[in-house]
């Protein structure tokens, strides 16, 4: 697999937003022919897979910056073709980003998205807007992001903000703590791990990982 | 712990703690991953972000 990253992606944005290599993952014409159009007319290429095997399997090839994936699709399912690409990008730095694109709308549907390996979730009918904001927040080129590499989005500042309590000090006494009491097969992203360890997760309520 | 600086990581680790819990392997396999890349990710933007930085993101 050959992703271009979003380290390339960035450094090709100037202050324009970047062509970029699109996969969408649709069955249905009428609206895998929608979203081309929104996508094209922004300048980016578009490439259809109109089956989950199909996905996976162009997904896997690389070349594409993102995949748009809806989550109903002949053969292998969305999760499916989810869990094929994140299963061979385990233990490498490789990171396709892909954003789900449903008609579910239910708190617990994004959840699942998200606990699979989406970076992101849309609704249908999708609204243009969103999906320029969406495409951003996943590709790190908004503007106001911190940094210039893939870490930014896992933050979340309301909440870092009011458990600090805006002190420099606590933020970084928050970061120490949670180098300290993280459990160690969440320092380093590899795996796949042993069934030992995720039954230790089981148990792990009473120390409140979540 | 990981919802204090991180709601979709909070998140996923409950899941994964539901998932381990019941005994679906493959599916807690698939949260331990994106968990550990969430993670990582996390330790070393705590380590490069200000409180400064933290309200920018909010305006």
């Amino acid at each position: 697999m050959e992703w271009r990253g979003r380290a390339a992606i960035i450094s090709a944005l100037g202050s324009r937003p970047p062509a970029l290599e699109i996969l969408v993952a649709e069955d249905n014409d009428f609206s895998a022919q929608l979203l081309s159009e929104l996508l094209e007319r922004r300048g980016h290429r578009v490439t259809i897979a109109g089956s989950g095997n199909d996905a996976a399997a162009r997904a896997m090839r690389g070349g594409f910056d993102l995949l748009l994936l809806d989550l109903h699709l002949p053969g292998i399912d969305g999760f499916e073709v989810v869990g094929r690409i994140r299963g061979r990008e385990l233990g490498t730095n490789e990171h396709l980003p892909i954003v789900a694109v449903t008609a579910r709308s239910r708190d617990e549907d994004r959840l699942r998205c998200l606990s699979s390996g989406m970076d992101a979730y849309l609704t249908k009918p999708v609204r243009a807007p969103l999906l320029w904001s969406t495409l951003e927040q996943v590709l790190g080129t908004r503007p106001d992001r911190i940094g210039d590499d893939s870490r930014d989005g896992v933050l979340d500042p309301a909440v870092l903000l009011a458990a600090c309590g805006c002190e420099p000090e606590l933020l970084r006494r928050i970061g120490q703590a949670l180098r300290l009491h993280l459990p160690e097969e969440l320092r380093r992203p590899s795996g796949p791990w042993p069934r030992e360890t995720l039954w230790g997760f089981a148990n792990v309520r009473t120390s409140s990982m979540a | 712990m990981i919802s204090a600086v991180s709601t979709s990581a909070g998140a996923i680790a409950s899941q994964l703690e539901d998932q381990a819990e019941v005994g679906e392997l493959e599916a807690a396999n698939a949260s331990l991953g994106r968990l550990a890349v969430l993670s990582s990710q996390l330790l070393s933007s705590l380590d490069d972000t200000s409180v400064s930085q933290l309200q920018l993101l909010l305006e």
